[in-house]
């Protein structure tokens, strides 16, 4: 079965070069007044992209939960799993209003079932919460449906502006709920009492998904209604929410989940830029990090026999391996310098930087609060004293291992055909070869943990100056932008005839990641 | 619940008159009717294989077979009288089914009540009948006759008020739900439901323009019963009763779009009535078996039937659900339906129609957690259910008399500054539009109909 789904993800790779919608409907009725209401599944580049994602996310996640879920009921488990798969792929895919609703009211239900896998008070409370905002997000949605009959694939908006203002504060109610914007973000952080690998899915990819697609879907009228401004605000509240949030959080899990809100909103701030495929892009990468730092914390909470809900400070002892992707996945989210939301981010920085002042130190202080809560969670990596430990891996977690580096190696060259960016694979290589020398083969073994880790950094930091001011960074073309940037004349005449201060002056956009990585490193002394 | 799409074009058509003489009246949307029967029958009998000793089945057997025989010929009777007739017919073999079956101590209370109650309304349609020189065949010519006289509606209302419970006489089905046994009140949900519907229907062409007039109170008085009756569920302990209340806050949904002669709004309702027919079958056949298993009904001792049985549990939350509105089952698409029916007549009162959709699901959860899980595991719940509904449906209400407040404030500022204000922000444009429909919602200016 899973051979199955690998199949179609892999088929899927290669069927991005679909330049055309590949559009069927079924059981169409009411053909006379209104438009055909019917079930219509539509096929198209960017929604293959999310079948991706989420595809990849499954898989790892069940393979990872074959073991991790051993003991308790694996058919209900994989039952709820499999519903929620099939209710996102509807959702995605579906030209018609029915199809969509199918999978959002599935994704709803199949949700609050997870999260009360294991019944106890706290879960329970949970989902009904969940299940409370969901379905205001579902009833708004059937308002809407009644303002307009909206055929999803045309979007032909029937009514004059007095309805139209309204029609999209609804809409944006909708999305408020399901991808956990201000007031309604309440039960992102309350889901997290799913075990580690349903929250795991949940959190980095499918729900993350339905919100985005949507934005996709309107994207056109965003700024048509002058109320931008109004949810840039909103934005702004969640992301300082997530921020502060993980900051002051002890629970392990709820810093996870805060820090899928705050990256939410920055995906939707790419998206109202009109960076579509870029906030594709970060969900992307999101959802692979996330399910990285979920499974892996996951296995932190097994190997230590503690409740998921109740982790402080303590000190993880001896187990370098999974210290390790938990670094990885950190380091991640952070958009430092090669790492792969900078390639995102830096992007964002430079668009924005050039139109509006206020958005950009938006954006920094955005940056400044992922760097807080990653440094909290490296603490906690970092902190535990170098104890022996034998630990028997199984055989999931070498096979998830792998995959997950497959795939991100893959991943540089399908970002390369769809999204133009060509610095990843050169850099992945890298980044395996010296993990493969400093942390897994024999070297330096009477060295703590914590010096490998710094010494690792500190060689990508020279490879990535390397590449940055040397001939060899105009290979690394972000956007149209940096490419002009990094092209010969520009690096040799700032650099030879203007001196260090315009030196600065040009790249202060790139050297702004630096600055952060070096503020970063004081946190450990 | 797909394979009905096939029937659908029946109601598509205008209608086509198939079969006439002086006792039968056949009607393509009669036909539909006609086919969902022996569904139903098979389910009944399916049901009451299991459920009852041998002895008993063939006589509850026939009685079933009497009452699905005369529903068939009231589907296809050419004159109200005769509709009538055998209407009431069908009443009669689910009071003897109650009173034989159940082993409640009130049930003889429940059957007089039922009996008078049915008794009562016929009494009026009878006058309807034939107090005003109807013939036989009215029913063919059903197009030529406006009846603009509220008295005569208030007679034919009456009884369909009572068949079909809407607002002030539904409390002999809650009473015949809890008092009867499974069997009964399966048959009462299934069943008779449909006869109310089809009567509306049929005479639904001769009153509309007196229901034209009366739309506003009746919509208003749904929806709000609607809400009443969702905030005061939360607080019963009867789980029978909780899912007798949930099909009758479904029908009361429906009654505006039914009347209406729309064409959404008939094929909205005629949706609700098949799903209806078979999700509550499901949810009374659920209820029965957990109470054969455990002997009790009440919420807080019915504990923790997800421990007993997985497969238990699965059906009960799903059709719970399925009951609300999941697509793409029938109920969804019937309330999306009705949403667009109401929403081209005001605007506010989608509003509170989808308020009862969102609280459906509030209360469900509350009870699912305590009936599957437990009272130990779900208490924290109880407050948040409450005070989910109530800070709602206030608020919503504060939302709208926001609405008074443009002009109180307009009225003070006239009233000190002693100018006239004709430039308008937006603001007061919004509030303008919302004090508009929130007037025209709650427009009870025909309260008088039961006044004799």
């Amino acid at each position: 079965m899973l051979g199955l789904i690998f199949v179609v993800s892999l088929i899927s790779l290669f069927s991005i070069y679909l330049f055309f919608r590949f559009e069927t409907l079924y059981f169409s009725r009411f053909k006379e007044i209104y438009r055909q209401i019917g079930y219509g599944f539509l096929i198209d580049k960017t929604r293959i992209i999310f079948l991706l994602t989420v595809v990849f996310v499954t898989c790892l996640v069940s393979l990872f939960s074959e073991s991790y879920m051993e003991h308790y009921n694996s058919k209900k488990f994989f039952f709820l799993i499999l519903s929620f798969f099939f209710s996102i792929i509807l959702l995605v895919h579906s030209s018609r209003f029915l199809t969509f609703f199918i999978g959002w009211d599935g994704l709803g239900l199949s949700s609050i079932c997870l999260i009360m896998f294991y019944p106890n008070k706290i879960t329970l409370y949970n989902s009904f919460l969940t299940i409370i905002f969901n379905r205001i997000g579902d009833v708004i949605f059937i308002f809407i449906f009644c303002f307009f009959l909206i055929n999803l694939s045309s979007f032909i908006l029937i009514l004059d502006s007095n309805y139209g203002s309204i029609f999209f504060l609804l809409t944006l109610l909708c999305r408020f709920t399901k991808r956990a914007q201000f007031p309604l973000s309440r039960w992102l952080p309350a889901a997290i009492s799913a075990p580690t690998p349903i929250s795991a899915i949940v959190h980095s990819s499918t729900l993350v998904t339905a919100g985005v697609y949507i934005v996709h879907k309107l994207g056109m009228y965003f700024s048509a209604w002058g109320l931008s401004s109004f949810f840039l605000f909103f934005r702004f509240v969640t992301f300082i929410l997530g921020g502060v949030m993980a900051n002051i959080e002890l629970d392990f899990k709820k810093i996870v989940a805060f820090s899928t809100i705050s990256q939410i909103s920055m995906i939707i701030f790419f998206c109202s830029l009109g960076l579509f495929m870029v906030g594709l892009f970060h969900t992307m990468l999101h959802a692979f990090f996330k399910t990285l730092l979920f499974c892996v914390s996951g296995v932190f909470f097994i190997l230590f026999f503690r409740d998921q809900f109740k982790l402080h400070f303590f000190s993880f002892k001896g187990i370098d391996f999974l210290r390790l992707f938990l670094l990885l996945s950190v380091y991640r989210i952070t958009g430092l310098i090669f790492r792969s939301s900078f390639a995102t981010k830096d992007l964002v920085l430079e668009f924005v930087g050039a139109r509006e002042n206020f958005l950009y130190f938006f954006i920094i202080f955005r940056r400044l609060f992922t760097l807080f809560y990653c440094c909290k969670l490296f603490r906690v990596i970092i902190s535990g004293s170098y104890l022996f430990s034998v630990i028997r891996f199984k055989r999931f977690f070498s096979r998830f291992w792998l995959i997950f580096r497959f795939l991100t190696l893959l991943g540089g060259v399908f970002l390369f055909k769809v999204f133009l960016v060509n610095l990843y694979v050169v850099v992945s290589w890298f980044d395996i070869l010296l993990i493969l020398r400093i942390f897994s083969v024999p070297f330096l073994t009477r060295v703590k943990f914590s010096s490998k880790v710094f010494f690792f950094l500190t060689l990508r930091i020279s490879f990535i100056k390397n590449f940055s001011f040397s001939v060899y960074g105009r290979l690394m073309k972000f956007n149209f932008l940096s490419s002009v940037l990094s092209s010969e004349k520009f690096f040799l005449k700032n650099f030879y005839i203007r001196g260090l201060k315009n030196f600065f002056y040009k790249f202060r956009l790139r050297m702004y990641n630096i600055y952060f990585f070096l503020i970063f490193l004081f946190c450990f002394f | 619940m797909i394979w009905f799409t096939a029937f659908f074009f029946l109601l598509f058509r205008s209608k086509y008159i198939l079969f006439v003489s002086k006792y039968f009246y056949i009607d393509t949307f009669s036909v539909f009717m006609l086919f969902l029967i022996p569904f139903i029958f098979f389910l009944i009998s399916e049901f009451l294989n299991r459920y009852t000793n041998l002895l008993n089945f063939k006589e509850i057997f026939t009685v079933v077979g009497i009452i699905c025989g005369f529903l068939c010929l009231s589907f296809v009777s050419s004159s109200p009288f005769l509709f009538l007739f055998r209407y009431e017919i069908c009443a009669f073999p689910i009071l003897f089914l109650i009173f034989r079956l159940s082993k409640d101590l009130e049930k003889i209370e429940s059957v007089f009540f039922m009996l008078f109650i049915n008794v009562f309304g016929s009494i009026f349609f009878i006058i309807f009948c034939y107090g005003f020189y109807i013939s036989d065949m009215v029913l063919l010519s059903s197009f030529f006759f406006f009846f603009s006289d509220l008295f005569i509606y208030r007679r034919f209302f009456l009884l369909l008020v009572i068949k079909f419970p809407l607002f002030l006489f539904h409390s002999w089905l809650t009473k015949a739900h809890v008092r009867g046994s499974g069997a009964c009140s399966i048959i009462l949900a299934s069943v008779m439901l449909k006869l109310g519907t089809f009567g509306f229907f049929k005479f639904s062409s001769f009153f509309l323009i007196i229901v034209s007039t009366l739309l506003s109170f009746l919509i208003c008085f749904c929806t709000l019963r609607c809400l009443i009756v969702l905030l005061w569920m939360v607080r019963m302990f009867d789980v029978k009763l909780l899912v007798a209340c949930s099909s009758i806050i479904h029908m009361r949904c429906i009654v505006p779009s039914l009347i209406f002669c729309s064409r959404i709004g008939v094929v909205s309702s005629v949706l609700i009535i098949i799903g209806h027919g078979v999700v509550s079958y499901i949810l009374f056949l659920l209820v029965s078996v957990c109470y054969e298993r455990s002997y009790r009904r009440c919420i807080d001792l019915v504990k923790r039937v997800e421990s007993v049985s997985k497969s238990l549990t699965l059906l009960i939350f799903f059709f719970f659900f399925v009951n609300l509105g999941v697509p793409p089952f029938i109920r969804f698409i019937s309330e999306l339906l009705f949403t667009n029916f109401f929403f081209s007549y005001s605007v506010v009162g989608v509003v509170f129609f989808c308020l009862s959709i969102f609280f459906g699901v509030v209360y469900l959860m509350y009870y699912l957690c305590y009936t599957l899980f437990g009272k130990k595991n779900s208490y924290l719940i109880g407050n948040l259910t409450i005070s989910v509904m109530c800070w709602s449906f206030f608020s919503l209400i504060g939302f709208f008399f926001a609405g008074y407040l443009g002009s109180f404030v307009s009225l003070i500022k006239t009233f000190f500054c002693g100018k006239n204000d004709n430039g308008r922000c937006v603001n007061e444009k919004i509030l303008l539009f919302v004090r508009v429909n929130f007037c025209s919602f709650f427009n009870i200016s025909f309260f008088d109909i039961f006044i004799f």
